[in-house]
């Protein structure tokens, strides 16, 4: 897998590829050792110390119930990440399987997935979360559901055009006149080259999933209270913002932090991985836009 | 171009089809009982029992389906459980204040970020790239609510220089456009750190083309190679972009109207999630997905108009 | 033609700078050109004709730095012009038009637009713009654009390729430029528009006076149109010389290298000559001569000591084997020991059995057959296109035939349905005797194999070698003892048993072929289609491979379908040679008898336009081919060829001729062929 090393080493000779993947590399951390880093429990009310301004104590000060807004933030990392990633490698994976058989084998197959895929890209995502969330209610499991259903056909569409422009190479038709199996083409040919640009979009995703993650939970539709969820916080902090401004810092910051360091590290992946993707304007515009809906 | 757009517009029916078909059935489609559903899990059975006559629950699934494909093809999406208003009247009233939102930011996002993004391409790798290249990512990954939010707390809350809340009245032109500036703005951040960026990659993609060549090697002129001749070539795949910043202009507005007290769509959607009101919700979701469809239409089109080469590729072809 | 030199480049260096590294692209080039004449650049990829080409208009990318020398154009040095200054010389006195027509017009101006920018670019002049449109009107009329005031308003999508190229070079008719460089002007297009786009330069030299420096790594096009040719290796200028005696006695033994590998009919039966290795890495280049590494005759001076230019009649050599004293006796020939006479034609590939191996009945290929009530309705108005209309062929077991035509006469479409990688829309195929339905296509499969255009792209990117060569027996499940083994297959086809870890990108064109043939081999297949095996290559590799091909089909006993657009190619190795035009067979025979006696009026053509370096063959008259193919979709009624015959009549017009006997095993659809007077003239 040398070819992986180069790639992570080219990355990390760029200043955009290095600082992104130190952010990321922290996300992680806080994410993984929340519990053992938070100065507070992030559920411990102190009526006493409402809306306190950063202190020592409290770096962020406190919210409308006197709890740390730092702790609250530290352990929203780790309620993001664990829906972002299931939500996006769910959708990835089935995305990429079916948006595979629809662009190769094509047919009626490849028709009734691409207008099922199309159906569920003319909601922007986050106004079909907020119809579904209503109807299914409000969890952390409901959430990373939405959220992949909602990115899942994108994933489908992009694996499709992959695939249907990769078949016409040369190549595949010469796997065919060998008298290679669908099977092995889809599996063994088409899918490895496919895989590179489709990591990148991956990559660029996870922050999109948070975005809409907290964008729900803000509108008071995804992870409901009092889980210190980013969106929540906003919620919260926005309801109180003639009061303190303060429990409002923590998020936007992490939320800036993180979605940057992210897209940082995929945009410098996508450099290099693949240069043909920089170019493509629409395609790219569809996945830097998913993260706003 | 008749063809395609025949074919075009026969994919967007069909899809607009499901789409509704998807909103008329989805009570059904969750698991238990749709009532429950719509109202959650706290109601009481007294309200279940007049939610499912309300909602004609009680008759067979494709009665439901016929009763509101028939009210929709009359432009009819059905009545409001709390006040009994149709629901269309609702969208009707709440739409132009919404419009007006994402047009603003649209006419924003294009008039700060072409320039810039001309600006950019003009000299790659100078100081203007250089700042507006960190200061995109920035803008690109900051969702609108966000955005929003900040803007909220530095310009309303801290330093008091603009209405924050509220939409005003059409009446009062000058107080409309004042109290559209900072959504607008929040909406067109996302855009002043895109459009630079694709413009200037598809800029440098279009100088570095066999055509410029040629053109330099006949002698042309600096200025016309790259206003008349490049510009033009970069900026039409960024046309292609506009059902995106539609698409993206109406989710934003969700946001927007929720945290600078603006009536609209996105507030009614809201307030009926509330409510449980489950036929506004429907209607509100159905009408961004027409707007969004259309949007989409419509830029492919402008698209295939302006670049006379007019290509088919599959994107293309059914992309919403 | 006066001495005085047009433009007279002197000792310029350019090199690349990349990822850190520096590239010697040009080192010490000279160059003149007087007024009126034609300059050839030669040479294989990578040797520098762009660079110079780009350089004479100072056209270079921003990576490339001149580092030295002189550039005088008109009493200036263009090397020492403001960005202005260079721009009033672009066009007007020096302009140029590029490789490939389909990209160096802008896509979405109309081209009278285009034209009029380069006019207004240089009204300094004293051309009023008023001027213009009669100006273009007449500049277009005169490369060969009918309707030119209409057509001004067209996108340059409307126009074919070989149109595209025309339009450049109209633009530059009318700015009335003292030199045009023309950087592979021709390469993309077909021999019948090469040949055309060829008298048109010709035309401009003769009309305007134009002085035209053509890059070109076709040597037959350059021997074709040049007065004097320069030979370019690894960034040098190794030769420079008057045309015909640079052809006829190359002094530098990369030239003549150069000229023995291309296949020709003369050649038959002969290995060609191929140049071992490859061009050196212009950031790596050994300190000698440049050549000597790949050189028959390099003593040990040759790799020490650059040579400088030793001067010849015509020009120079870059050789310190060559010695101006004994010019008259020098004979690169004699001495080389890979040059070998060509044996008489009889010893020529092995000859067929009488087995036929797989045959073709009335067989039919249309796209975009209207189906559904809907689709019928349409297709009033866009009929399908019939890429393959009515082809009957017979192929023996051991034969190898070559599939000649221009692109969209369908000889790929052809090869494809042959092999069932196509379904066809009517007709039969019988294959070893067994109608191809009744064959399992797993079976099929196994039996035949084709190889396909571009060497690179048909590797799957993510296998290594090893995997590639051994797919086609996991395909199969063939049992281990039956395998040959990885070395085996690379041994098979010349390469070395440690590519076998390499992935295709790290490969060479020529390289990337053989992978592709070990591959096709594998499963001893009895049939092959090889769909332009040489394309893409050198024409070193290219030598390479044809003797590879050439090998292997007597050892083996292999039966081929080539598909070409190079007649050289079918000249040197194929038993027949079918001509294929709109999707039908117009003339097929034995390979002898058609060159010698070519019956179409079309074969006869394009057997004369195919460019030729040894000397009787090159005075040969040229029998141009007039307009361009129609249309499949459209093809016309009665004889499909009328449209472009000089010979055509009323009956051509109406009705169609079929293939009728032209002599033993030679067949011909031509209502004419006995009249007309083939003679070459």
């Amino acid at each position: 897998m040398s070819e992986l090393r180069q790639t992570v080493i080219r990355m990390l000779a760029r200043p955009a590829g290095s600082i992104g993947f130190a952010i990321v590399a922290l996300t992680l951390l806080v994410a993984v050792t929340a519990p053992l880093i938070a100065p507070y429990d992030p559920a411990a009310i102190a009526m006493a110390k409402r809306f306190a301004a950063p202190s020592f104590d409290h770096w962020l000060g406190t919210d409308h119930l006197g709890r740390d807004n730092l702790s609250r933030v530290i352990h929203g990392t780790r309620l993001a990440l664990t829906i972002a990633f299931p939500a996006v490698l769910s959708a990835f994976a089935a995305g990429l399987l079916l948006g595979l058989v629809a662009g190769y084998v094509g047919g009626l197959i490849d028709r009734v997935l691409t207008v099922i895929a199309d159906t569920f890209l003319s909601f922007p995502s986050v106004i079909l979360g907020l119809a579904l969330l209503t109807l299914v209610g409000q969890s952390v499991l409901n959430t990373t559901l939405v959220i992949a259903l909602s990115l899942f056909p994108y994933y489908l569409r992009l694996a499709r055009g992959l695939a249907l422009s990769t078949r016409h190479q040369p190549y595949i038709k010469a796997e065919r006149s060998l008298g290679a199996g669908r099977g092995r083409i889809m599996f063994l040919h088409l899918l490895p080259n496919m895989l590179p640009p489709l990591l990148v979009v991956v990559a660029m995703d996870i922050p999109s999933a948070i975005v809409i993650e907290a964008g729900l939970a803000f509108l008071g539709l995804g992870v409901p209270p009092p889980a210190p969820d980013w969106g929540v916080l906003l919620n919260e902090g926005f309801v109180n913002v003639a009061i303190s401004a303060w429990p409002l810092v923590g998020p936007l910051m992490a939320i800036i932090f993180v979605t940057t360091g992210f897209t940082l590290l995929g945009e410098t992946f996508r450099d290099i991985a693949d240069p043909r993707l920089a170019g493509l304007g629409r395609r790219t515009g569809r996945f830097l836009m998913r993260r706003a809906r | 171009m008749a063809g395609y757009l025949l074919k075009r517009l026969g994919g967007a029916v069909v899809v607009l089809f499901l789409t509704a078909l998807l909103l008329a059935a989805a009570v059904h489609l969750v698991p238990g009982d749709p009532a429950r559903a719509v109202l959650g899990a706290h109601a009481t059975p007294e309200l279940i029992a007049q939610i499912r006559i309300k909602m004609g629950l009680d008759k067979p699934v494709a009665m439901q389906l016929w009763d509101f494909f028939s009210g929709l093809l009359r432009g009819d999406l059905g009545t409001d459980f709390v006040g009994g208003v149709p629901v269309t009247t609702l969208i009707g009233e709440a739409l132009a204040d919404t419009l007006a939102l994402a047009l603003a930011s649209m006419i924003l996002a294009v008039a700060g970020g072409i320039p810039l993004g001309i600006a950019v391409a003009r000299r790659p790798g100078g100081v203007l790239d250089r700042l507006t290249h960190a200061l995109s990512m920035v803008f690109v990954s900051a969702p609108v609510y966000v955005t929003s939010l900040i803007l909220l707390l530095i310009f309303a809350v801290k330093l008091r220089y603009l209405p924050a809340m509220g939409a005003g009245q059409f009446s009062d032109p000058i107080n409309y456009i004042s109290r559209l500036i900072l959504p607008a703005t929040a909406l067109a951040l996302f855009w002043w750190g895109y459009l630079p960026r694709i413009l200037r990659a598809t800029m440098l993609d279009v100088l570095g083309t066999q055509y410029i060549r040629s053109a330099r090697a006949f002698g042309f002129r600096e200025n016309v190679i790259f206003y008349r001749y490049a510009l033009r070539n970069a900026v039409l795949p960024i046309v292609a972009l506009f059902g995106l910043m539609v698409g993206y202009s109406l989710t934003g507005t969700v946001f927007a109207e929720t945290i600078f007290g603006r009536s609209g769509l996105g507030t009614l959607a809201l307030s009926a999630i509330d409510q449980r009101n489950w036929p506004v919700i429907r209607g509100v979701v159905f009408t961004y997905a027409l707007f969004f469809i259309c949007a989409n239409i419509l830029a492919d089109l402008s698209y295939r108009v302006l670049d006379p080469r007019v290509r088919l590729s599959e994107e293309f072809e059914t992309g919403v | 033609m006066s001495d005085k030199p047009l433009l007279d480049i002197k000792g310029l260096d350019v090199s690349y700078h990349l990822d850190g590294d520096v590239y010697a692209a040009l080192r010490d080039i000279g160059l003149t050109v007087t007024p009126g004449e034609i300059v050839g650049v030669v040479g294989e990829s990578g040797c520098g004709k762009s660079t110079l080409s780009a350089s004479l208009l100072r056209l270079l990318p921003g990576n490339a730095e001149i580092d030295r020398g002189e550039a005088w154009l008109k009493g200036r040095d263009m090397l020492r012009l403001g960005e202005e200054e260079l721009r009033r010389l672009r066009g007007r006195d020096i302009a140029m038009i590029f490789q490939d027509p389909m990209q160096s017009l802008n896509p979405t101006f109309r081209i009278g637009s285009q034209m009029a920018e380069a006019w207004r670019s240089h009204q300094a002049r004293g051309a009023k713009f008023a001027d213009f449109h009669g100006e273009a009107v007449k500049a277009l009329t005169s490369v060969g654009i009918p309707d030119a005031a209409e057509r001004m308003a067209s996108y340059p999508h409307e126009f074919s390729g070989g149109m595209r190229q025309r339009i450049s070079i109209a633009t530059a008719l009318l700015l009335q430029p003292s030199i045009l460089v023309a950087d592979e002007p021709t390469s993309a297009l077909d021999v019948t528009l090469e040949a055309q786009i060829l008298e048109l330069l010709k035309q401009l030299r003769e009309d305007h006076g134009t002085a035209i420096v053509y890059v070109s790594h076709d040597l037959g096009t350059v021997a074709e149109l040049c007065d004097r040719v320069i030979v370019m290796y690894a960034g040098r200028v190794v030769e420079e010389n008057d045309a015909a005696a640079l052809f006829d006695n190359p002094s530098h033994p990369y030239t003549r290298a150069l000229i023995d590998c291309i296949p020709s009919r003369t050649r038959r039966g002969a290995a060609l000559a191929t140049i071992p290795g490859r061009v050196p890495s212009l950031s790596a280049l050994p300190p000698g001569c440049k050549f000597a590494e790949r050189c028959t005759m390099a003593r040990g001076i040759c790799s020490e000591e650059e040579p400088g230019l030793v001067p010849q009649a015509g020009g120079g050599v870059r050789c310190h084997m060559f010695d101006p004293a004994k010019a008259e006796a020098w004979r690169i020939g004699d001495q080389a020991p890979e040059s070998v006479a060509a044996p008489p034609f009889k010893v020529s590939v092995k000859e067929p059995e009488r087995e036929a191996l797989i045959e073709v009945r009335d067989l039919r290929k249309h796209f975009g057959e209207a189906t559904g009530f809907v689709g019928r309705l349409l297709s009033v108005a866009r009929p399908p296109v019939r890429a393959i209309d009515g082809i009957n062929l017979t192929i023996r077991r051991g034969e190898v035939v070559g599939l000649v035509g221009e692109s969209g006469s369908g000889k790929t479409t052809l090869g494809e349905v042959m092999l069932r990688l196509q379904a066809a829309t009517s007709g039969g195929i019988t294959f070893a005797g067994k109608d191809l339905r009744q064959i399992p296509e797993r079976d099929f499969r196994r039996r035949v194999q084709m190889i396909f255009q571009d060497p690179q792209a048909s590797l799957s990117p993510r296998q290594r070698v090893a995997a590639l060569l051994t797919e086609p027996y996991r395909i199969h499940g063939i049992a281990a003892e039956e395998q040959q083994s990885v070395d085996a297959l690379l041994a098979m086809v010349g390469l070395s048993a440690d590519l076998a870890a390499k992935f295709p990108h790290q490969l060479s064109g020529g390289q990337a072929r053989r992978v592709g043939i070990a591959r096709a081999l594998a499963l001893k297949p009895d049939f092959i289609v090889a769909d332009e095996p040489t394309a893409g290559l050198d024409v070193s590799a290219a030598s390479a491979i044809l003797n590879l091909m050439r090998d292997l089909q007597q050892e083996l006993g292999l039966t081929f379908l080539i598909i070409t657009h190079n007649i050289n190619l079918i000249a040197y190795m194929a038993h027949r040679i079918a001509v294929m035009y709109l999707g039908q067979i117009v003339e097929i025979g034995p390979t002898e008898a058609v060159f010698d006696r070519p019956a179409h009026p079309y074969s006869a053509s394009l057997l004369s336009l195919t460019s030729q370096i040894d000397a009787p063959e090159r005075k040969r008259g040229r029998l141009l081919v007039p307009g361009e193919i129609p249309s499949p979709r459209n093809p016309p009624a009665g004889c499909r060829f009328h449209t472009r015959c000089v010979h055509a009549s009323e009956r051509c017009r109406s009705e169609a001729p079929t293939l009728e006997t032209a002599g033993h095993g030679h067949e011909v659809a031509c209502h004419f062929w006995r009249h007309i007077d083939q003679e070459k003239s």
